[in-house]
């Protein structure tokens, strides 16, 4: 019992620290001195090294769900309604999700690995001898680039993988694209918009944040490092995941689906 | 004057420094002895509050620093010129922009000046063909005196605070940075050299202070040194007839 208690109070401890970590560096961003190179480095590191990656990603997925919905509303005769379906799941859902965990994975994990190395190579503990905030230096910029680029990312992803359906429906189907097309601008509603474009924002600084708060908590060597950066995107995928949901939920809700 | 009183350091259950006292003058030459995980980089840590203790005070020109605000900190951490173990240089830059790094971020200086006091540094210590190198093509050598051009390059510091400044070097590489450290002690500025190598701390100290099991075991002059009865520190000693 007495282990647990300790545990409990560690974890809550963690949680606390890490609300002060994501709070400092979202409110150091508006203050002096500003690190404007440092965001634009992190915007170019999240965006050029990411983007590729990401288009691949959506332009199969969205290959393979159109041919999955294609084939079974094929059978029910309903194939000029797989453009509804496809573009309600990735605008909505699949898309932001699918950048995300993608972005997780590389820009997040990158982010972790690198402040972790830099805490373990007393680079941080140097920024402070030498009076620079390490918050404000290391973390503001590149919780703002992820806030920024992801969702660029995001709509990018979007298209790839729309345009991937597009294809499947015209030339392996032998379906009619502008229908496609129709199909998808006919079904989407403002809630799929709002939902779509708000998802990003809130996973790029759920991303940023715990991948850079568990580096920044990097302890222990080399064994350590591999921890911090599993734990960053294990972290964020299950928050991702959880807050897919909960972003949807609240959406459909203020937009009078009470379901 | 730097001055610990009563300093408890904890690291999880373990007690890493326990119940420390002493006080050095900026101007003294100190070398912390003491094996691996004793707390030697520890107290230098907590000398720039780079770490909090658990309990006791830290002065520093009667300034007790445990408390104080980062934005507090920066006026006592300039005293200070602090060279860590393996340089800590910012791997993403390279060698010029990494002693350039101080004149880039609180100086205003035109880059054909930045450039010119780099390297004038980095010919100081000896690594002017290095402008251009990334920290990575260095060997460690090289980087811990690219380390102390850094340091020179940021304040006119009171004191150095070296950590292990000549472990993992070969003989020619540790001369030169022991060189580098001896010049740098003119105009009456002082160090601390946290080391195991007896060689360096005899060579370069005038007081030492051995570390064991979290408490100070030994403070003395070179003299008192040999006629310590501790029977650890009389183990490094016997490096010293060993070679």
């Amino acid at each position: 019992m007495h282990n647990k208690s300790r545990f409990l109070l560690r974890k809550l401890s963690s949680m606390q620290d890490f609300y002060l970590f994501g709070y400092k560096g979202t409110i150091g961003f508006f203050r002096k001195p500003f690190y404007f190179r440092d965001f634009i480095e992190q915007l170019d590191y999240s965006g050029s090294g990411t983007a590729l990656i990401i288009l691949l990603v959506a332009l199969f997925i969205g290959m393979a769900l159109t041919l999955q919905i294609a084939a079974e509303f094929s059978k029910l005769g309903m194939q000029m309604y797989t453009g509804r379906v496809v573009g309600i799941s990735i605008i909505g859902e699949i898309g932001p999700v699918a950048a995300a965990l993608v972005f997780a994975g590389r820009t997040g994990s990158g982010m972790s690995s690198e402040l972790g190395s830099m805490i373990l190579r007393h680079q941080v503990d140097t920024l402070r001898v030498f009076g620079i905030d390490p918050l404000k230096k290391l973390i503001c910029p590149r919780i703002f680039s992820a806030i920024i680029m992801l969702p660029l990312l995001t709509i990018i992803a979007d298209a790839v993988a729309l345009a991937g359906g597009w294809y499947i429906i015209s030339a392996v189907n032998n379906q009619s694209g502008s229908v496609y097309w129709d199909s998808v601008r006919v079904i989407l509603e403002p809630r799929h918009i709002i939902s779509g474009t708000i998802k990003p924002f809130i996973f790029g600084f759920i991303i940023s944040t715990i991948s850079c708060f568990t580096g920044f908590s990097t302890h222990g060597g080399a064994a350590g490092l591999k921890s911090a950066t599993t734990n960053a995107f294990v972290y964020s995928t299950v928050c991702i995941i959880i807050f897919d949901f909960i972003i949807s939920k609240t959406i459909l809700f203020f937009t009078g689906y009470h379901v | 004057m730097i001055e610990f009183r009563h300093v408890v350091f904890n690291r999880g259950r373990k007690t890493v420094l326990n119940d420390i006292c002493f006080s050095i003058a900026f101007t003294e030459k100190v070398a912390i002895l003491g094996s691996s995980g004793e707390g030697k980089t520890t107290l230098l840590k907590l000398i720039m509050r780079l770490l909090v203790p658990d309990s006791g005070q830290i002065l520093i020109n009667s300034t007790d620093i445990t408390n104080l605000k980062e934005t507090e900190l920066r006026s006592i951490r300039r005293q200070f010129g602090l060279v860590f173990q393996d340089g800590a240089l910012f791997d993403s830059l390279t060698v010029k922009e990494n002693v350039a790094f101080h004149f880039r971020e609180f100086t205003r200086l035109p880059e054909p000046e930045i450039e010119s006091r780099v390297r004038t540094l980095l010919k100081y210590v000896g690594v002017e063909d290095a402008l251009h190198m990334m920290p990575e093509e260095l060997s460690g050598g090289m980087q811990r005196r690219v380390a102390l051009a850094r340091t020179l390059a940021a304040e006119e510091p009171q004191m150095f605070l070296y950590d292990e400044p000549t472990s993992d070097l070969d003989p020619i590489n540790a001369m030169r940075i022991r060189n580098l450290i001896q010049e740098l002690t003119s105009n009456h500025r002082g160090f601390i050299i946290v080391t195991h190598e007896m060689h360096d701390a005899l060579k370069l100290a005038e007081r030492f202070i051995f570390l064991k099991g979290g408490k100070i075991l030994f403070d003395g002059a070179y003299d008192a040194l040999f006629r310590s009865d501790v029977s650890d520190l009389k183990i490094f000693l016997d490096e010293l007839h060993g070679d």
